[in-house]
């Protein structure tokens, strides 16, 4: 009896798995039992979360489906809300999702000339050659790729991308016709790829 | 008291079970699903993996960066870090070099030493080889060339990598801004997105970059 | 229209369609023998394309309706560029006593009746036979009588450096069957230690000569056996390689090897065959001229001639012949000379630009369009409007070769500050060309004139128009002109490769509007010509590239040894079997050759190129070319594969000693096929050699690959 009520114990208790959440910068997670059925989410939205970070964590979940629920009031976030499945594999997730593309567009334009004056103070001479034609921010903003347009035809139509570390914004690819993902390997591929056609 | 010691071994049976089945349920080992296939000459060389001596020969790993270190008095030490996927066989051969003058000729002088050193060379560029083409079937493509309509010709041909990893590079010459964008265009309605290969254009004039020919 | 076959029938009668029918095949076959053949030809490409069903315009298999078939002598002729053979028949008109000046041997011949004559005529049989098969015959004899010393003979072979000289006797007072001990025929062979020897008071001194060149001696034994197995076969009787004396014939010095084959620096093999007292029968003579020639021809094959032919018949069928209602009609146009009258209908292709071309200009030039459109030809300008890009890469409409020809009949608008500019149709752009090349462009039009010519001697001609090769002949291409042979090596030769391997794509590019249609991959394959809807294919090896001599025969003997993929593994081609016995027994793999550097140094060794090329090991290897600028030229580092040549050697892993890694392989040149294989390589432990995708990734070994070129 008490062997079986340890093993019952044991047992119930190894449901459960650790699963340490990685969160994205600035942040606030909620975690629900998902209810059920084929749509992307389905939670109670009146009822309370099982869990609330605002930080990287570790939360005890009994295996089955969750959603993930970034607050978001203000909808700037492309895909808030993921359906997490624990399994006997899991042990950790991230979430992070990117900025919708109007969002992007909209912190571009305050933040457009911060970053092309960085690009300047690293290339004085840019002006002389080239004009800073299209450009685009990525993921949380935290990306920035744009097309140099040659003013004479012996020059090339280059690209650029720059990322935001810290509080400042710093080259990560410098000026080039094509720039290529193996050889940036630190460089998000879609970003790498979506630059170059820009 | 005899019926307790009726149901001790059930009991005990049904404790281990349950015991030996949350085990291995809260076990969560990491899968050891890649493969690393090391070589190394001379071959009584010491082979470290992550810190840890190894022998040579087929080895699974976790998915991940791992790091080769193979050393024998008389030769500079080598390392080599890879990145293994799940899934995937790397290979990893490393021929050491004599830094000792007394062992300036070893190779020489033990010729199955010489003759594993040749075996690492071609089975790293069948390798190299293999993965390359797995990851860009634009190679076998290349070399092309192909005339500009102005009595110049434009030739795109794989070369040494452009950055760590082992993939080719791909080498470019065409005369014109206009001739290397072309490029760009016919690897692209040919169904291969140069975004994805390292592309190095002879010849083009890059104010801001000092480092360009 | 009726399949060929029962047209000749109803026309000639059943025997004479037969012979015509197997004159076909035979002269299909002569197409791709003489052009599949390697080496002794200082140009490079002689390329042989076959097509799916049909030889497109092949003249040997196009039997216009209402013309003769042409049943005399076959494609290939004796200026046929395949392996030399000396054929020798025994025996001089007259007595001959001269001292060889060289050694001092008593060289002594005379006049054998019947035995002079019948050799002298199976001689001459198997100098058809062997012509028309394309190989390069020489005789030592031009008639029966000749009075040629041993000496004579020995150096006509040398002079041409033969690869096989073949002696032909007869020995009468024995008989077919046995011409002694058992054998109705014997083969001698040359081998080191053989010798002749003075005998008291003949010639002058008394040393002995001796039979030392070893390489000679194994070919010599190798073909020598041959002839014993096919000769046994052809013949009906046992012959054999056996040892031959001189020492009791009188008047002849003693030893043991015919003077010929004493004096000479080539592979020779010596034939007898028994006879009787009165003379052979012709169906004897036929028999000994049958094994002579299968001996030839199994000793030194010509490459891809002896995979059993993939002709067909069918090549002979219907619709290989350019249509009767081709050509220019009566002055469309109304401008006196004439514009071409193609009867095409947009969307048009390259492929159809280049037919139309060569149709107009053979017209003007007063020669049958069969001369002109030729497989050769067509691929030579679906490949010439890569070069230049025309329309397909620029914005001169219907202009594919760039041509500064204006006509208010023909132009579209006025031309551009150099000189190019548009036409304003299909017609008028082939008309501007086809006039462009029949006046001032001697050297091309010839060129594409003669039905023989391939794809590389337009190249040629193009890239040394204006130069004194061509007297009279203006340039076409400025940039030729600056350096002919850069612009042959460094651009036709990729591009042609570029076609050859992917035909179909770049002759079904689209012409004539304002894309730039080979950038952005404008293709329309329904417009391909039918007779050749499966596109042009390469024979199976042979292909003799390079720009050197050396650099051909390396990538023809790489071809030939190497299995076309690395399906195989360890299991080495049976080509590439018997040269790893030949030029790099010994080594350490078992003789299966998996190994990178034992394979690219019997490549080397086999093709004649560097019979001292190191067996095996990177280092070594790499230390030798470095030791001998005076046969190669190295580049240490390269980059990209825009600086390799067919016939280039690569080799990673620096020099031999404290070494490591190390890797070896061959660069042959794009190949056809869709694998896009462009290596050929061996890998320890794991393949043997086949053809692959090398890289010039170094991985671990030292430094990045140097790349050897033979000078």
């Amino acid at each position: 009896m008490i062997g079986v009520t340890f093993g019952l114990i044991v047992n119930y208790r190894g449901s459960f798995k650790q699963v340490s959440v990685k969160l994205g910068a600035n942040l606030r997670l909620s975690i629900y039992k998902d209810l059920g059925g084929d749509a992307p989410y389905n939670y109670n939205t009146h009822g309370s979360p099982l869990f609330d970070l605002s930080t990287n964590g570790t939360v005890k979940l009994k295996k089955g489906v969750y959603d993930f629920v970034v607050n978001d009031p203000s909808h700037q976030y492309e895909n808030p809300i993921t359906k997490v499945v624990v399994s006997d594999s899991t042990s950790s997730v991230t979430i992070s999702p990117f900025f919708t593309d109007q969002k992007l567009r909209d912190l571009l334009g305050s933040e457009r000339s911060t970053i092309q004056q960085t690009m300047l103070s690293q290339y004085p001479s840019l002006n002389s050659f080239y004009t800073i034609g299209t450009d685009q921010l990525y993921e949380y903003g935290n990306w920035y790729g744009a097309v140099l347009n040659p003013l004479d035809a012996q020059y090339d139509k280059l690209h650029i991308i720059m990322e935001r570390q810290g509080g400042s914004w710093k080259v990560e690819a410098p000026p080039q016709i094509s720039i290529g993902i193996p050889s940036n390997p630190f460089v998000p591929s879609d970003v790498v790829d979506s630059v170059d056609q820009l | 008291m005899a019926m307790l010691k009726r149901l001790y071994f059930p009991v005990l049976l049904v404790l281990v079970v349950l015991i030996s089945y949350s085990v291995t349920v809260r076990s969560s080992g990491v899968p050891s699903n890649s493969y690393l296939q090391i070589e190394v000459a001379p071959r009584s060389a010491s082979i470290e993996l992550d810190g840890r001596g190894i022998a040579a020969g087929k080895v699974a790993v976790p998915a991940a960066n791992h790091t080769v270190t193979v050393s024998k008095k008389g030769f500079a030490t080598k390392s080599q870090t890879v990145s293994a996927k799940s899934g995937q066989t790397v290979y990893v051969g490393i021929g050491l070099e004599s830094n000792s003058s007394s062992t300036r000729n070893w190779y020489t002088e033990h010729p199955d030493d010489q003759h594993l050193a040749e075996g690492l060379g071609s089975h790293e560029a069948d390798y190299l080889n293999q993965l390359a083409n797995q990851n860009n079937s634009f190679l076998r493509q290349l070399p092309t060339i192909y005339g500009d309509g102005n009595g110049g010709i434009v030739t795109v041909a794989q070369g040494v990598p452009l950055s760590s990893g082992g993939l080719p590079g791909i080498y470019v010459t065409a005369a014109t801004p206009a001739l290397r964008q072309g490029v760009l265009t016919y690897m692209s309605s040919r169904g291969y997105n140069p975004a994805t290969m390292d592309i190095f254009f002879y010849g083009q004039n890059n104010p801001l970059d000092p480092t360009v020919e | 229209m009726k399949p060929a076959i029962y047209y000749l029938n109803d026309k000639f009668g059943f025997s004479q369609s037969l012979k015509i029918v197997s004159f076909v095949i035979v002269a299909f076959v002569g197409c791709l023998l003489p052009t599949a053949i390697a080496v002794a030809d200082a140009s490079f490409d002689t390329y042989c394309i076959t097509v799916g069903d049909c030889a497109l315009y092949d003249p040997n298999s196009c039997i216009a309706p209402g013309s003769t078939a042409n049943t005399s002598s076959p494609a290939s002729s004796s200026s046929a560029s395949g392996p030399t053979i000396v054929l020798d028949p025994g025996h001089s008109g007259h007595d001959i006593h001269d001292t060889d000046p060289q050694t001092g041997l008593y060289d002594h011949d005379y006049p054998n009746i019947p035995e002079i004559s019948e050799v002298f005529s199976v001689a001459q049989n198997v100098k058809t036979k062997l012509q028309a098969d394309g190989y390069n015959v020489i005789m030592t004899k031009n008639s029966v009588n000749d009075d040629v010393s041993f000496r004579q003979r020995a150096d006509i072979a040398n002079q041409a450096n033969a690869a096989l000289a073949v002696s032909i006797h007869d020995s009468h007072d024995t008989s077919w069957d046995d011409m002694g001990g058992g054998d109705g025929g014997q083969v001698y062979t040359q081998n080191v230690g053989d010798y002749r020897q003075n005998k008291p008071g003949m010639g002058q001194g008394n040393q002995k000569v001796t039979f030392t060149d070893n390489a000679v001696a194994q070919k010599s034994n190798q073909y020598g056996q041959t002839f014993a197995q096919v000769r046994t076969n052809d013949e009906g009787h046992k012959v054999s390689v056996a040892p031959e004396s001189f020492d009791s014939r009188a008047g002849l010095p003693s030893g043991n090897l015919p003077m010929v084959q004493l004096f000479a620096k080539v592979p020779w093999v010596y034939n007898e065959v028994g006879a009787p007292s009165g003379p052979l029968s012709q169906s004897e003579l036929d028999k000994y001229a049958k094994g002579i020639i299968d001996g030839v021809e199994n000793s030194v094959p010509i490459s891809g001639a002896n995979s059993s032919s993939s002709t067909s018949s069918s090549g002979s069928s219907s619709g290989c012949c350019p249509s009767a209602s081709d050509g220019v009609s009566a002055d469309t146009n109304g401008a006196g000379s004439g514009v071409w009258n193609s009867g095409l209908a947009a969307p048009y292709i390259v492929e159809q630009y280049a037919i139309n071309v060569l149709e107009d200009l053979a017209q003007k030039k007063g020669h049958p369009a069969t001369d002109a459109v030729t497989q050769q030809h067509v691929l030579a300008l679906v490949a010439w409007a890569l070069v230049e890009g025309g329309d397909i890469n620029n914005d001169s409409l219907f202009n594919l070769y760039n041509t500064g020809y204006s006509s208010p009949e023909l132009d579209a608008g006025a031309h551009t500050a150099n000189g190019l500019g548009s036409y304003k149709s299909f017609d008028a752009g082939v008309e501007a060309t086809a006039r462009t090349l029949a006046s001032g462009h001697g050297g091309m039009a010839n060129v594409l004139m003669d039905p023989s010519s391939t794809a590389t001697d337009f190249a040629h001609a193009e890239s040394y128009s204006g130069t004194s090769s061509y007297p009279g002949t203006q340039e076409w291409a400025g940039a030729a002109l600056s350096d002919p042979s850069g612009y042959e090596n460094g651009t036709w030769k990729p591009v042609l490769e570029i076609v050859k391997s992917n035909y179909k794509t770049n002759a079904a590019l689209v012409i004539g509007t304002t894309d730039h249609e080979l950038i952005d991959n404008k293709t329309d394959a329904t417009k391909l010509s039918t007779i050749n809807s499966s596109g042009l294919t390469s024979s199976s090896s042979g292909d003799c590239t390079g720009s050197t001599q050396g650099a051909g025969a390396i990538v023809q003997e790489a071809l030939k040894l190497a299995w076309p993929d690395g399906s195989h593994g360890n299991t080495p081609k049976p080509e590439y079997a018997a040269a790893l016995q030949q030029y790099n027994a010994g080594n350490y793999t078992g003789n299966v050759g998996n190994d990178c550097g034992v394979f690219v140094s019997t490549v080397i060794r086999a093709s004649g190129v560097d019979p001292n090329y190191p067996q095996s090991g990177t280092g070594a290897q790499w230390s030798y070319v470095v030791a001998h600028p005076e046969k190669y030229d190295v580049q240490y580092n390269v980059t990209s594969f825009s600086d390799l040549q067919p016939g280039d050697i690569l080799i990673v892993g620096g020099p031999g000693g404290s070494n490591a890694a190390g890797h070896t392989w061959i660069y042959v040149g794009k190949q056809p096929g869709p694998q896009g294989f462009y290596s050929a390589s061996a890998s320890q432990g794991s393949r043997t050699g086949n053809l692959d995708t090398d890289l010039l990734s170094d991985g671990n070994a030292s430094g990045g690959y140097m790349r050897v070129r033979v000078k």
